[in-house]
């Protein structure tokens, strides 16, 4: 909850802070036990938790939905769709609202810790590891003070437009 | 965009506004209304048609409007009666304008050939019609100038500009807009460059001059007619247009050629496009009996009695504003919005343990009564007569009679209802259907007609009325009614009941909405096609409606179908299923039961049935059918504000879908009946089945509208359709 009202401001200032171009601006947050990144101009809002409401037959990362000022936000469990058991229920969980596009999503994590700006060069490509879809999801990681951070890449976490979530009960 | 496509846009929806009095005005000169004030709204109708498509080079729009146009002014002059004939004639060519003007919006331009063919149609029956009508006179145009110097002194002029030899005079009426002073333009201007072209006379014509109380110093109330004689003899129509290029939508303009006094019928509608009272003056013998009066006009007195005969002063249509409807639903949607915020103000307002009576509450209840009222203009703003949808229904019928060869009559009430606009529009197909079947299937041959002692002309009934918050539209018919044996029988045939079963005529007549329906024998152009009323009655399903027969045989049929007023807010059942708050809508649900009253069996191990008046009928449990999992109980037991399901508080809902029987839906409880703003799931969702949107609750919760036919799907309740699942997880059952 006081992570929103921390945010919020830095996000609005940070923008004009660092225009240098071989720089990204990055939130960090944690979700099942990891730290990821997404890249700050695909985030729209950060909102403090609110139950969501189920919705049929969808697959098991999809939490629900949302009231998001009058109108229906999806919500995702990320850790979930990264292939971590599912958040718990919690007050102190944040849904970071993303937009790709004419998109707009909310992805449930644990906490929202920081914004970063690593140089270009301080970002990694992913190792292939196998052929596990997890990685795909991972665009880049780098590393802050000792910890690894994987940048997701909106796109790919967002399930394709017009997914048939039918089927997909057990 | 490109703002001439912009411009081009407003064109094509002022035509659809245009063709809608052109038809209402036909209809009532259909009707036997014969008075000048309707021939004229239908005549410019037609002449607006016809100036913008020309201002858009929009051709064959052109060409075909100005052949229409030149028909209508002969009725317009009085040289042809509207007898049903010649309006059928033109009701017809009517339609063809709106073809012609729904190619040019599509961009189409291959309709060039066709249009020819319609005017070539038009043309001869214009003719056989005017020949055939002994009311009409057309006295050569040479008799006419004889009587002429009788007129005022304006006119005596007349004659010698008649005797030039051949077609060269020119007739320009210029009839400008009023807002032709204010962008600087002046007459004189024009007429000064017009005289650069030939000697001309221009001519004032004073009968559209407002009362000098309400004289608008801007505005011109005058119109002028110039007889332009050119000084060369090639000069073209562009050419003359070209002078009024700068001021061509700030007036109209007609220009013609001055009749040759010898060609009496052919070439005399043509200058009567240029509609100028005087011209009709002339032509008309003044002592001439017979002639149809009221058109005719005094030629030059200032103030006469039919002034509306100008479209200079135009009536109430300026009270109109034209909005972008995105930015309306957005209004639509703020609103909605607004009523969520007010009601979550006014329940945290209650748990803070306020006094009733204090400032605050009160000041609440005003801000609710406010809200209320607000969300209803807004609503209303959306809501549309249902006059158009009527009209367009008319031609329907006058196709399918044709087609058909039955004499039918179409009878409308209730045009006035308002509905929202986009029910209007999605009615279209399914009245259309509707129509065409009680045309096609409903009504008897004249000569059966006959046999049955019916008049020979059959009667479609159009009505719509507003009851409570819906409303109704039935179509009716005063033909066969449904033949209830040969329906049963054809659905044996096609395997949708099984034979030897035994149904009542309610049940018979529902058959008629199964997919795959059709009883006519024989393949008819109009319906038949194999999709039949359960499209009507899917389409009426997804505007949230519902769709009934009645039918008595020998007497007629009649569809009703109740739609909700608005599509932005639903009608319905607030329940609580699995610790979730659902919305099931009112028009599914048949009937309610207590679980303690409910007569329930199971059969197998997991399927359970319930007694529905006199037959039992399948059981689903509404979380279980929307697939959630058990666990969600026991997860959110914990949670405050869910009660453990309480057997005094269950209950069954017993709804009704599409493609199966009545079905019940068992819910821990049923909370409350409301009405609900719909928020539709947008595609970020994909495709959620078992539901068809969702509406957030009083309390800022999103709560999901049940769609009981997806239920019903899920849940494997197909038992009247023997097709292959449509659904692979139906195997839950």
């Amino acid at each position: 909850m006081n992570q929103t009202a921390t945010i919020a401001p830095s996000v609005a200032s940070a923008g004009p802070v660092d225009p240098l171009e071989d720089r990204s601006e990055l939130l960090t947050f944690r979700c099942g036990g990891q730290r990821y990144a997404v890249d700050i101009m695909s985030v729209r809002e950060i909102r403090s938790w609110s139950q969501p409401t189920p919705l049929p037959h969808a697959p098991p990362f999809m939490r629900g939905m949302v009231n998001l000022r009058g109108s229906v936000l999806p919500v995702m469990d990320l850790a979930h769709r990264l292939g971590s058991p599912p958040t718990d229920d919690d007050p102190r969980n944040v849904i970071i609202v993303i937009q790709d596009r004419a998109r707009v999503h909310g992805l449930l994590v644990e906490a929202v810790s920081d914004i970063v700006h690593p140089r270009m060069d301080q970002l990694q490509d992913v190792p292939q590891v196998g052929d596990g879809d997890d990685n795909a999801m991972a665009d880049r990681l780098f590393v802050v003070d000792d910890v690894m951070i994987q940048v997701l890449l909106i796109a790919r976490i967002l399930p394709p437009i017009g997914t048939q979530f039918a089927g997909t009960m057990t | 965009m490109d703002p001439m496509d912009a411009i081009r846009v407003t064109f094509f929806e002022e035509c659809a506004e245009l063709l809608e009095s052109l038809e209402a005005g036909l209809l009532a000169l259909h009707a036997g209304t014969q008075d000048a004030d309707t021939v004229d709204a239908v005549f410019r109708a037609v002449h607006s048609i016809k100036g913008g498509a020309g201002a858009f080079g929009l051709k064959p729009l052109v060409a075909f409007s100005h052949e229409f146009e030149t028909a209508l002014d002969a009725l317009r002059s009085g040289r042809l009666s509207p007898d049903v004939a010649a309006v059928s004639v033109f009701l017809r060519a009517g339609d063809q304008l709106g073809d012609l003007i729904e190619a040019c919006r599509n961009g189409d331009t291959p309709t060039v050939p066709d249009t020819a063919d319609l005017m070539g149609l038009l043309a001869g029956t214009d003719d056989t019609a005017v020949s055939s009508d002994p009311a009409v006179d057309f006295a050569p145009v040479m008799l006419d100038l004889g009587v002429a110097p009788l007129f005022d002194d304006a006119f005596t002029d007349m004659p010698e500009a008649t005797g030039v030899p051949d077609n060269r005079t020119w007739i320009v009426t210029f009839e400008p807009l009023p807002d032709l002073l204010i962008s600087g333009n002046e007459p004189l201007f024009l007429f000064r460059a017009l005289e650069v072209l030939g000697r001309i006379e221009v001519e004032a014509l004073l009968e559209g001059l407002p009362p000098l109380g309400n004289m608008d110093p801007q505005v011109l109330g005058l119109r002028w007619m110039i007889r332009l004689i050119p000084s060369a003899p090639d000069l073209t129509e562009t050419e003359i247009e070209a002078i009024f290029e700068f001021a061509l939508d700030l007036c109209v303009v007609d220009i013609c050629l001055a009749p040759a006094p010898t060609i009496a019928l052919t070439s005399a509608p043509v200058t009567h496009q240029s509609a100028t009272p005087p011209m009709e003056g002339l032509r008309q013998q003044p002592d001439e009996p017979g002639l149809d009066s009221p058109p005719r006009t005094e030629p030059c007195s200032p103030l006469p009695p039919d002034a509306p005969a100008t479209p200079l002063p135009k009536p109430p249509p300026m009270t109109t504003i034209r909005v972008d409807l995105e930015r309306v639903d957005r209004l639509v949607n703020l609103v909605g919005e607004l009523v969520i915020s007010q009601s979550m103000l006014a329940q945290g307002m209650m748990r803070a343990g306020l006094d009733q009576h204090s400032e605050a509450v009160t000041n609440l209840d005003d801000l609710q009564q406010l809200t209320r009222d607000m969300q209803d203009s807004v609503m209303s703003i959306r809501a549309q007569p249902v006059k158009s949808l009527f009209q367009r229904m008319t031609r329907i019928v006058r196709e399918a009679a044709q087609s058909t060869g039955k004499d039918v009559r179409l009878e409308t009430d209730g045009e006035g209802t308002e509905i929202d606009k986009t029910v209007v529009e999605r009615l279209g197909d399914p009245l259309t259907h509707m129509i065409r079947n009680a045309i096609d299937h409903g009504l008897e041959d004249p000569t059966a007609r006959a046999a049955a002692g019916k008049k020979p002309t059959g009667v479609v009934r159009l009505s719509a009325r507003q009851q409570s918050d819906r409303v109704v539209i039935e179509v009716s018919d005063d033909g066969r009614g449904v033949d209830r044996d040969r329906v049963l029988e054809r659905a044996i045939a096609r395997g949708l009941v099984p034979a030897g079963k035994i149904l009542d005529a309610g049940e018979i007549d529902r058959l008629l909405f199964l997919p795959g329906f059709s009883t006519s024998e024989t393949v008819s152009s109009l319906s038949g096609r194999g999709v039949g009323m359960d499209v009507v009655q899917r389409a009426i399903r997804d505007l949230n409606g519902t769709i009934a027969i009645t039918s008595t045989e020998g007497l007629g049929c009649a569809i009703s179908i109740s739609l909700p007023l608005t599509l932005a807010i639903l009608d319905g059942m607030i329940v609580r299923s699995n610790c979730q708050r659902m919305v099931i809508p009112l028009s599914a649900i048949i009937e309610t039961q207590t679980i303690s009253a409910a007569r329930i069996e199971r059969l197998g191990s997991r399927q359970t049935v319930v007694q529905l008046h006199d037959r039992f009928v399948p059981m689903v449990d509404l979380a279980q059918g929307m697939g959630f999992p058990s666990a969600l109980r026991s997860r959110s037991d914990g949670s405050a504000d869910c009660d453990a399901a309480d057997d005094d508080e269950t209950a069954l809902l017993f709804v009704q879908s599409d493609d199966s029987g009545p079905f019940a839906i068992r819910v821990d409880a049923i909370e409350a009946q409301r009405q609900v703003v719909i928020k539709g799931l947008g595609e970020d969702f994909g495709h959620v089945p078992c539901v068809s949107a969702a509406t957030i609750l009083g309390d800022g919760h999103v709560a999901l509208i049940v769609d009981p036919a997806g239920i019903a799907a899920t849940s494997g309740l197909q038992t009247k359709r023997p097709t292959p699942a449509l659904f692979p997880e139906s195997s839950l059952q």
